[in-house]
């Protein structure tokens, strides 16, 4: 953790009672449904694998972390102890650092809370015979999409000043990410995070979902690095 | 090198194993029960344990299904060995398909096609050195076929028989039959089937058979005509002579006849039937016999509805499949120890450290996690099971019908025991499975998929019982259950129910005189308040027993458990329960 930011930010989302309540309440959540979804599901004749509870599980960890990670990185939740971005620049580090430190401790927080998740989604995907291939693949599905919606909550946390202003967009973004990409054709409404990782916990790739999630991500930093360099120059 | 060219050049080639296979009599079967298949095997140059693989397909509403039958074989090379199984043919558009495997591959195969035209809704088997006669039976109503076997043909398994609706014995040279055969088929009459011994002058019924046959052979004679046939069936015979034995009926047996010389009887042996003829139905006169045609449909009879049905018995005994309760209450203690597990360590220690220590817990949780999910997946198996035993009357002997539902909530794989001496049916829903007839234990494995996670299974099979029942005039029924005892016991007769209470070992008697007899509905709520609701009325309602029984019998829950169906290596919950059905004769 050479990173002074990412080092900042990890010491003190590791010390924030905010941070620990978040990761109770996620566990917490994935243990209540996977007590209430363990009798076995009788309803379709054709598929041979009970994926309901490991699909259900993956959507609730992916919306949960994703919410949270992106809230935390766009400020809507504000973390004790971690200055933001913009306020990271009146110190001396190059918005390189800053924007880097952000993305990293954006993914360390949303690993962190998934590998917490893990043992319920593995006892799950044991009762349930689920090949532990689809499960990883359902957790990383998770992790890229959290990950890459989160970077834009930093984009926003930069580019948008009002707080109110950027709550709203935080949620659209969303908004869009869950709901409005179900609008898409058939063919392409893998690209929702849900329908990616539903079809993940039942045996389907979703590789592409997983690079277009990276790739939104990237996006989303890069543009956070501009957004930060713009408010450097102008500073 | 040159020399161990040359060597290989001259050595034998090696020689291909050989299948070959026979089912059904003379190629004749029924549907959906089990008929005999011989299979021959010749190893060739292989040596060492083989198996004969034999592929029944089936069709049901899940699609198609498999059923494997596997008998292991000591391949000795060159040597040829048979192997003789009951199968069940299900789908007559595919072949069986009979796999003779060494290791992982095929040393040989075979497909053996089922002739349409040889099956039927009823079988008459005959054992005749004349292939021919039975020509007419194609004019009785329903598809008959017939068969004519040589007494090797004759199954060792009685339950090979079941498609059999009338075995005729004309030309048995008893010693060509081994013991096996000859249980089986005594076993076969004393559980439910229909035989006809034809004894001729020089030819005497066997002697093993003697104590099911309804009469003894007496005096030989020639006789112009076969007394009482013309009157009986409705129009006189050809001119004889008619070489007959003459038949000395046995107490309670039925014969046709004229005066003292009696050339056919019968009488019920067990749950089955015993005629025996002391004339030669293939002889040439009685062939050109107008009525000769309802000769035969009295012998045959009519397809009789058996006391039990197993189809609808997953009704009764099935439940919706759930997890263990123990095991969700184990869950939800792990998981609730994991989460304050992590909260203590956050709380004690909040820091980098403590980030670690929770990544750390989980870490150790995983494989906890693995091991429970398997341990809720095992102990969430039950079996529960019926053994339906009708007693055959007057013989030592009860015709068992297991039906079992196998419940694999989240689905995975299953390895049962099979009873005893057991055969296993089809069920409604056949899947693939596969019964291993090796290590002297019929086992049963297969996989359940999640969605469907339930298997009804139906074996059949005989049970050494000596009980007994009789209705004397006046309604008094007189019960002898040996060393057994019945609970919850009733009569049934014509879809009314008498409630009898508990029967002790030995004998008792009852007065049905003056007795309430109820619907099967009241009575099962009456059956509750004298100590316990019947099983048994389940198995009634769901029509499982036969509600409108034209004979009285006699119903109840055996108290000694019988063989079952179960799940290898461990005990499994679920119901088990043995009902005992005694068809009530008359003093």
């Amino acid at each position: 953790m050479r990173n002074p930011v990412l080092r900042g930010d990890v010491r003190a989302r590791a010390r924030s009672r905010k941070i620990r309540a978040i990761e109770l309440f996620c566990v917490s959540a994935l243990a209540l449904l996977a007590f209430l979804g363990l009798p076995p599901e009788l309803s379709q004749i054709e598929q041979d694998r009970q994926t309901g509870l490991v699909a259900a599980l993956g959507v609730v960890l992916l919306v949960l972390v994703t919410y949270f990670a992106s809230a935390c990185a766009a400020g809507e939740i504000a973390v004790e102890g971690e200055k933001s971005a913009v306020d990271l620049l009146f110190a001396p580090f190059r918005p390189a650092t800053i924007a880097a430190g952000k993305s990293l401790s954006s993914l360390l927080t949303v690993v962190y809370w998934i590998l917490l998740g893990l043992p319920i989604l593995v006892l799950a995907a044991a009762v349930r015979r689920t090949p532990l291939g689809d499960l990883m693949a359902v957790v990383g599905l998770a992790a890229s999409a959290a990950w890459g919606i989160a970077q834009w909550g930093l984009l926003y946390s930069i580019a948008v000043e009002s707080e109110f202003a950027r709550t709203a967009v935080h949620w659209a973004t969303l908004f869009l990410a869950f709901v409005l990409t179900l609008l898409l054709p058939a063919g392409a409404r893998w690209v929702n995070p849900v329908v990616a990782v539903g079809s993940a916990a039942g045996g389907q790739v979703v590789l592409s979902a997983f690079v277009l999630y990276l790739g939104v991500g990237l996006l989303g930093w890069a543009a956070s690095l501009l957004a930060l360099g713009r408010f450097d120059g102008a500073s | 090198m040159l020399f161990l060219l040359a060597g290989l050049g001259t050595a034998a080639p090696a020689q291909a194993a050989t299948v070959e296979a026979r089912v059904g009599f003379d190629g004749a079967v029924a549907l959906g029960v089990p008929v005999p298949l011989e299979v021959q095997v010749v190893p060739g140059s292989e040596r060492g344990r083989v198996l004969v693989v034999v592929e029944a397909p089936a069709l049901g509403p899940l699609g198609r299904a498999v059923e494997r039958t596997v008998v292991p074989l000591d391949a000795i090379p060159g040597v040829p060995q048979v192997v003789r199984v009951p199968v069940v043919v299900g789908d007559l558009r595919e072949p069986l398909r009979i796999r003779v495997r060494l290791g992982n591959r095929d040393i040989a195969h075979t497909d053996l096609a089922v002739d349409p035209a040889r099956v039927g809704s009823r079988m008459v088997v005959a054992l005749s050195a004349v292939h021919s006669g039975l020509e007419i039976l194609r004019r009785v109503p329903g598809r008959v076929v017939t068969a004519y076997v040589e007494p090797p043909d004759l199954p060792r398994e009685w339950q090979a028989y079941l498609g059999v609706d009338l075995l005729i014995l004309r030309d048995l040279d008893p010693s060509r039959l081994d013991r096996a055969q000859r249980d089986a088929l005594v076993t076969w009459v004393e559980l439910g089937g229909r035989l006809l011994v034809v004894a001729r002058p020089g030819a005497p019924p066997p002697a093993f058979l003697d104590p099911l046959l309804p009469a003894r052979a007496g005096q030989e004679r020639v006789l112009e005509t076969l007394p009482g046939f013309g009157s009986r069936f409705g129009a006189p015979l050809p001119q004889g002579p008619y070489p007959v034995v003459g038949l000395l009926p046995r107490e309670g047996a039925g014969s046709l006849g004229e005066g003292t010389i009696r050339v056919l009887a019968w009488r019920p042996a067990g749950l089955g039937e015993v005629f025996l003829a002391g004339f030669d139905p293939w002889a040439t006169p009685f062939l050109n016999w107008a009525a000769r045609l309802r000769f035969w449909e009295e012998v045959l009879g009519r397809p009789r509805r058996p006391l039990v049905d197993p189809g609808p018995a997953s009704s009764a005994l099935a439940g919706r499949p759930a997890a263990d309760g123990l095991s969700q209450a184990v869950v939800g203690l792990v998981l609730g120890a994991y989460l304050g597990a992590l909260f203590v360590v956050r709380r004690a220690r909040p820091s980098l450290g403590g980030a670690g220590l929770c990544l750390m817990v989980a870490a150790l949780a995983i494989p906890v996690s693995l091991g429970l999910g398997r341990e809720v997946r095992s102990r969430s198996v039950t079996l529960a099971q019926a053994a339906v035993v009708v007693q055959s009357p007057g013989a030592p002997v009860g015709r068992v019908v297991w039906v079992g539902v196998l419940t694999v909530p989240y689905g995975g794989p299953y390895h049962l025991r099979v009873p005893p001496g057991a055969v296993m049916l089809p069920s409604d829903v056949p899947r693939d499975r596969t019964l291993d007839l090796g290590g002297g234990q019929v086992s049963l494995h297969g996989t359940l998929r999640a969605r469907v996670p339930q298997q009804v299974l139906v074996a059949v099979g005989a049970v050494r019982l000596r009980t007994a029942a009789a209705l004397g005039p006046g309604g008094r029924l007189t019960v002898d259950l040996g060393g057994d005892r019945l609970l919850h016991a009733w009569v049934a007769f014509r879809g009314r129910v008498s409630l009898l209470g508990d029967l002790p070992a030995g004998v008792s008697v009852r007065e049905l005189r003056g007795a309430r007899w109820m619907t099967p509905e009241d009575a099962a709520s009456a059956s509750s308040d004298l100590g316990g609701p019947s099983f048994g009325f389940r198995l009634l309602g769901a029509g499982v027993i036969m509600k409108a029984t034209t004979t009285p019998v006699l119903v109840g829950e055996l108290a000694r458990p019988l063989p079952a169906f179960e799940w290898a290596g461990r005990s499994v919950p679920g119901r088990r329960t043995t009902i005992l059905l005694i068809p009530l004769a008359g003093e």
